[in-house]
């Protein structure tokens, strides 16, 4: 009877953790791993950006990695380390996104502690800025 | 939750229509007499700015709201009965005791930001390029999709590194004061 039990337990658990588990792997660690594969395609003249990473060829196995993708992130090959479009623009989300964060904040706080006033009951009724 | 109720497209579109050099402010502001030409509010950061604040708001304001309904009215009454100013008492009481929500808001707030496309590409100006954008002109317009892809994943890292580590942080304060 205890093992029966026992069992359900564990089963019960293995649910809870499993359901946000599966989640994840199905909508961050799926995609994530297809965007790290086509990162490193050699698209060759074809330009395809499936070509096989793996090719077997009489035998040999030869693998085809590219990494000049991130190389090309950093070096512009005109400017020079560090002078791309892209590190601009990262550093320029970077500043609009903590900008709004701390205008949200700014906006936000009085918002929310005023709100600690109004009784509960009419927040949940009719919530809404 | 009532902006929820209308699709985030159309309010950014209704911000479009007020921000724009014929909308609703500039003729408000010219009517009045603040200006004489129109200011141009659309299509530069003032506009983007104004469009992430509006939508990312309620991200920043339901965990801090219900991080300050829990917060001991005791406790404000306390330091004002000690003497503190409403400045100093907020400073002091207020602010530390909703710590934990100001982080969560904000973090729920600059993720998103951080890759955000729609509102730069209807609000942003030319040169406010951010990095969504960035992804989809090398994705659809160089068809470069492996330059993409690895864009794309130094943003993901660029995130996730960070907050597992802060998240690590937190976990190990947590079980310290728990011991």
């Amino acid at each position: 009877m205890l093992g029966l039990e026992h069992l359900f337990l564990r089963r019960g658990r293995l649910m809870v953790l499993g359901v946000p588990w599966f989640w994840l792997l199905l909508f961050f660690a799926v995609p994530f791993f297809i965007l790290l594969r086509l990162s490193v395609t050699d698209m060759g003249e074809k330009l395809n950006p499936f070509a096989p990473l793996i090719e077997v060829n009489a035998g040999h196995f030869s693998l085809h990695l590219k990494f000049s993708h991130y190389v090309s992130l950093i070096l512009d090959p005109e400017s020079g380390w560090g002078q791309t479009l892209y590190i601009e623009s990262y550093l320029l989300s970077l500043r609009y996104a903590l900008l709004t964060t701390c205008l949200c904040l700014f906006f936000g706080y009085p918002f929310a502690y005023f709100w600690r006033a109004v009784p509960a009951m009419f927040v949940r009724c009719c919530c809404s800025w | 939750m009532l902006p929820f109720w209308t699709s985030f497209l159309l309010r950014v579109y209704a911000w479009k229509g007020l921000l724009a050099d014929q909308g609703l402010i500039n003729n408000l502001m010219m009517m009045v007499g603040l200006t004489d030409e129109p200011v141009q509010m659309l299509y530069s950061d003032i506009s983007m700015l104004v469009g992430m604040t509006y939508v990312y708001l309620p991200f920043m304001v339901l965990p801090l709201y219900a991080n300050l309904v829990k917060l001991d009215v005791r406790l404000i009454e306390a330091a004002q009965d000690l003497g503190a100013t409403p400045w100093k008492t907020f400073w002091l009481i207020t602010v530390p005791m909703s710590r934990a929500g100001i982080v969560a808001g904000s973090i729920l707030v600059f993720i998103p930001c951080l890759g955000e496309f729609v509102i730069p590409s209807l609000l942003g100006g030319a040169e406010n390029i951010m990095i969504g954008r960035v992804v989809w002109d090398e994705m659809f317009s160089s068809n470069n999709w492996p330059r993409a892809s690895a864009l794309s994943i130094v943003l993901i890292l660029g995130v996730v590194i960070p907050l597992a580590w802060f998240n690590q942080r937190v976990a190990n304060k947590v079980a310290q004061e728990g011991r």
